[in-house]
């Protein structure tokens, strides 16, 4: 068994409307080791959001392929397999979403939502899955008391763990973090990142950490990936990235996160304009509009992802 | 902060402390119906309509007389006074026995009381004034709530000019009256509620199709279209089964509402971060409409049929009233109305007239228990 | 016939410090919601300078957007207030607000054109059936009604010019629908400018934005406050933007203010437990990943049948069981001008108040 968990292969999805035609992802590809946790950045319409949905097929993709490597049955496509495959391997890859007031169903009980998967995963009786979710439930942190509460019971934070609980109960080997931690409040938010690092620890997860938070990114990220308009700009090791990101994009987004200290000399980039519109993307690099290093090879030519000492960077200028 | 102060707010941590414990463990639908015991004329309104049905369910013991009974020695009586006092004297409820005069001049009949026979009213009676029912049509009876001694007659809101008493058939019509808008929107709900689905999740050209088909059935006039539908009805039917085609006439018409408010519904709902958590669950499609689509709009579908039931209750009696639903001795609320279309009615037998408190009182009352629950299904209050 | 009753428009006079615009003394704000009667805010103190720029710093549901409101006066129906709100008008007259009909001329006179508010959501300040352009000129028209069609419009393209809004004259004739978040946070500035407003209410304004946009607007409003001196009053939880933004700051917990001092009092010297953990609890652009982060334990109760204590001391490390959860805590002290309202400083310093 090897060390990579996952593979995407030019991840693509085109929304197609009357008379637009927006690619809200185009060609991402990305190797997810296990065990690693890979931050995704950007700003809104950037793309990350749709790039994690379509891992798991919460949307489905236009193109490309996400390799699974699995122990039994080799690398499959996850985009592709249907039926009794897909029973078995969905429940590898499960999300936690942002806002923790939509993501719960208000109707059910906390046991009947941290419970939902195993029911229609597994064939477990009603005694196992009480001490399945008893279990998880320890472990996110929650007071088992409150099971039969419904959530409107609960604070942000605590609606929260419960997500994790219902992400983590059939074991998933990959979980998409969508802005887990973006809805919640200073003190809460370091004791869900806590307890994901912990989670991860415990249980050998491999997460997909979309944030537009940079500091909690760089908390939590082995690898960093920053997205534009639907592309892929800069990948890298997360030090490296944040020490020394190369793309002047990943330099301004770096560069404007405001600092928690008055003294801190602000030498912002303060970028110009705002993220296109993408329906109607610029030609050539989608950023030039807003780069100060702009040529005219940038406006006409879209750079390519090239490989610089490990870093990939997509920029005609570096 | 005082002594006093401090107790009194230690008392109330505690007695909070017990109130958000309930609240805590209340589904949503018990903080719907926390908020709906709130509101003061939607609950007074259930209640009444709950009196309402209540009759309408005893309907048989509680009318003195039976559909087809009438008495034509008593034509066009106005409603018989109960009495408790005879000559000063405390005897019980108690009619006066009655007695028919004619007016010299215009010959019309008039039935008066005669103030010297008492005749008391008995309860729980047994025996023939009428006749056998069956309760709920399974067991044969014929105790009735009330009715006068012996020579005395009792007829709480007069007669009709074939001698029936009003009071009977109100009751007996609300049988009909009050419980074909429930089937109706019953039926109504079932169709709405899968049609609208299907439409609502599965999108696409299903969607168009049924988009369109909703259209049709809606642009048709209703009224027009219930009375084609109803011309149709053999007049030889039982009521029984007339009863069954005027529920399904009704909610023939009245599905693509709900259809669309329904499908409205599903394709916001199919949106939520819970829809997709769900999915990725792995719960597959029949589960995801069953357990979280349908159940997260439920609450608005039942306010909205529960105001759409005064305007099938409106539609039978339209109907029974142009003639087209049932027919006497069949009795609705209807019928009882059409009974009354003459000038003459408003200017001697203003009595007969007394159904249509009923329609009001029944219109009224769904519509402000409708109004109760739409304020406790919205979150934003 | 009895005349309905209004409420009379006061005429006491106060005193307020000369530099200061606001004064807010005592404040409590009681919200009765179903079944509860929630103690939002709980004797909160604070005074604004001109051309003074205030954090307000919390959670969500410490208060400070209900504090923020009621400064307005547009806390819904079933709010309750006491205290006072001391705010010295353009003309010079000291009112305290509280005492305000809140429909009435002279409180409709201040909103707006005195004290203006921008929101986390730009959006819901602007009806969508009309332009922006509409929508701005009819706000000069009505605090300057000799204005004329032409002369507002040219304001209008002034001030979009000013908060930098790309192509004004386009800009102008455009729906609310057509311009981005940033744009119409832009939009709201500008609007906000038109009034020419002494105090600035600005309720998480960048929150909704993207870090980069968020950069744009935050430069904006401090090059603003230089050029029109006014005072801004600025409520978030993002304790980075805080630091970037204020001069002073006043941390917030379950109603009260816990701590209040310069922004390098605050972030340099933190005293209030509250205050400390939640730096500590932020993960640092600049720190080493393994690191685990600091955590407040716990979660903020609701301001249900509080006690007489500190409210913080259930997540406290540092609470003194017998002292912190029975006694009323007062303010100390612990540098001229940082008030800390923890019972820590008390043998440090000289009991104040």
């Amino acid at each position: 068994m090897d060390d990579v968990l996952l593979e995407i292969r030019n991840l693509s999805k085109v929304y197609e409307g009357k008379d637009v035609h927006v690619k809200a992802l185009s060609d991402v590809s990305l190797t997810v080791n296990r065990g690693e946790t890979i931050g995704i950045v950007g700003e809104s319409g950037c793309g990350k959001t749709t790039l994690g949905r379509c891992v798991v097929r919460g949307i489905e993709a236009t193109g490309g392929e996400v390799l699974f490597h699995t122990e039994e049955d080799g690398i499959v496509d996850f985009l592709k397999i249907k039926g009794a495959q897909l029973k078995k391997y969905r429940k590898d890859i499960q999300m936690i979403f942002q806002d923790p007031y939509t993501s719960l169903d208000p109707r059910m009980t906390v046991f009947d939502i941290i419970s939902e998967p195993l029911r229609y995963n597994t064939n477990f009786s009603n005694r196992e899955i009480e001490q399945a979710v008893d279990k998880i439930v320890e472990q996110v942190g929650l007071n088992k008391a409150f099971l039969r509460r419904y959530p409107h019971a609960f604070s942000g934070g605590q609606r929260q763990r419960i997500g994790i609980a219902r992400s983590l109960i059939l074991q998933p080997k990959l979980i998409v973090c969508d802005e887990a931690v973006s809805a919640l409040d200073v003190s809460i938010q370091a004791q869900i990142i806590n307890l994901l690092e912990d989670l991860q620890r415990e249980y050998n997860l491999t997460y997909l950490f979309i944030s537009h938070a940079l500091s909690v990114v760089r908390h939590i990220s082995d690898r960093v990936m920053v997205m534009y308009l639907g592309r892929m700009v800069e990948f890298g090791k997360t030090d490296d990235l944040f020490k020394q990101p190369l793309h002047p994009y990943t330099k301004a987004l770096l560069s404007a996160v405001p600092q928690p200290d008055p003294d801190i000399a602000i030498d912002r980039i303060i970028l110009e304009g705002e993220v296109p519109n993408p329906a109607n993307p610029p030609s050539g690099c989608h950023f030039h509009p807003r780069c100060i290093y702009a040529s005219d090879r940038c406006r006409r030519e879209i750079p390519p992802l090239e490989n610089k000492d490990g870093r990939l960077i997509a920029c005609w200028n570096v | 902060m005082s002594e006093e102060v401090k107790k009194s707010s230690k008392t109330a941590a505690h007695s909070d402390e017990k109130k958000s414990e309930k609240y805590y463990y209340a589904s949503q639908w018990a903080l719907m119906g926390r908020k709906f015991r709130r509101h003061k004329l939607a609950m007074g309104s259930t209640f009444v309509l709950l009196i309402f049905y209540l009759t309408a369910i005893f309907g048989n013991f509680i009318a003195p007389q039976g559909t087809e009974q009438y008495d034509g020695k008593f034509v066009n009586c106005a409603p018989t006074p109960v009495h408790y006092f005879h000559e000063g004297k405390f005897v019980g409820p108690f009619v006066y026995a009655m007695k028919t005069e004619r007016d010299p001049v215009t010959f019309m009949a008039h039935h008066v009381e005669d103030k010297e026979k008492v005749c008391r009213i008995k309860f729980f009676t047994e025996g023939d004034p009428g006749g056998e029912y069956k309760w709920f049509g399974l067991f044969p009876s014929n105790i009735h709530l009330f009715e006068a001694e012996e020579g005395g007659k009792i007829f709480l809101f007069g007669t009709d000019n074939m001698g029936r008493d009003l009071f009977s058939r109100v009751i007996l019509g609300a049988q009909i009256s009050l419980f074909i808008p429930v089937v109706g929107m019953l039926l109504t709900l079932v169709l709405g509620l899968f049609i609208g689905s299907l439409a609502g999740y599965f999108g696409g050209w299903v969607d168009t199709v049924i988009q369109r088909a909703i259209e049709v059935v809606r642009s048709f006039p209703q009224v027009p279209l219930w009375m084609a539908l109803s011309a149709a009805i053999p007049k030889t039917m039982k009521p029984a089964q007339v009863f069954m085609l005027m529920t399904i006439i009704l909610s023939l018409v009245s599905w693509p509402g709900l259809a669309r408010v329904v499908r409205s519904k599903f394709i916001s709902v199919k949106k939520e971060d819970f829809i997709m958590a769900a999915r990725i669950s792995g719960a597959p499609a029949s589960k995801l409409i069953t357990r979280h689509m349908i159940p997260s709009f439920l609450s608005y579908i039942i306010v909205d049929m529960t105001m759409s039931i005064p305007s099938l209750i409106i539609g039978e009696t339209t109907l029974s009233f142009l003639g087209l639903g049932l027919r006497s001795p069949a009795t609705s609320w209807g019928v009882l109305l059409q009974e009354t279309n003459k000038l003459e009615t408003i200017m001697f037998y203003n009595w007969k007239l007394i159904p249509m408190i009923f329609v009001f009182l029944s219109v009224l009352a769904f519509n402000f228990t409708g109004d109760g629950l739409r304020d406790a299904a919205d979150p934003y209050k | 016939m009895m005349k309905p009753f209004r409420k009379k428009e006061l005429e006491t006079t106060y005193e307020i410090a000369p530099e200061h615009i606001l004064e807010v003394k005592d404040l409590h704000v009681r919200i009765a919601v179903d079944d509860y009667d929630l103690h939002a805010v709980r004797g909160v103190n604070f005074s604004l300078k001109k051309g003074e720029t205030l954090g307000l710093v919390g959670e969500s549901g410490c208060g400070k957007s209900v504090t923020s409101k009621e400064i307005l006066g547009i806390n819904p129906g079933n709010c309750r207030s006491e205290g006072q709100i001391l705010y010295r008008t353009k003309s010079g007259k000291v009112l305290n607000l509280l005492e305000l009909d809140r429909d009435g001329t002279v409180y409709r006179a201040i909103r707006g054109a005195e004290i203006s508010m921008i929101f986390q959501e730009p959006m819901t300040a602007f009806s969508p059936l009309y332009t922006i352009g509409n929508q701005l000129a009819e706000i000069i028209t009505l605090h300057d009604p000799k204005a004329t069609k032409a002369s507002a419009r040219q304001r209008v393209l002034e001030m979009l010019r000013k908060v930098g809004i790309a192509n004004p004259e386009k800009r102008i004739d455009q729906y609310p629908h057509e311009f981005s978040g940033g744009m119409l946070q832009r939009a709201l500035i500008a609007m906000m400018l038109c009034c020419d407003p002494d105090l600035l209410i600005a309720d998480e304004p960048t929150t909704a934005l993207d870090v980069t946009i968020q950069a744009q607007i935050l430069d904006l409003m401090r090059s603003l406050q230089k050029e029109f001196g006014m005072s801004i009053l600025f409520i978030t939880h993002d304790l980075g933007t805080v630091a970037n933004m204020c001069d002073n700051v006043a941390v917030m917990y379950l109603g009260e203010i816990v701590e209040y001092g310069t922004v390098r009092q605050i972030f340099h010297n933190p005293q209030h437990p509250y205050t400390r953990g939640l730096l500590r609890s932020l993960p640092k652009m600049d720190q080493v990943r393994d690191e685990k982060l600091y955590i407040i334990n716990g979660v903020v109760p609701l301001p249900v049948g509080l006690q007489a204590n500190c409210g913080f001391h259930d997540r406290c490390e540092e609470c003194i069981a017998g002292r912190c959860d029975t006694q009323e805590i007062p303010e100390f002290e612990a540098e001229p001008g940082h008030m800390v309202r923890c019972i820590k400083l008390e043998k440090q310093e000289v009991h104040h108040g």
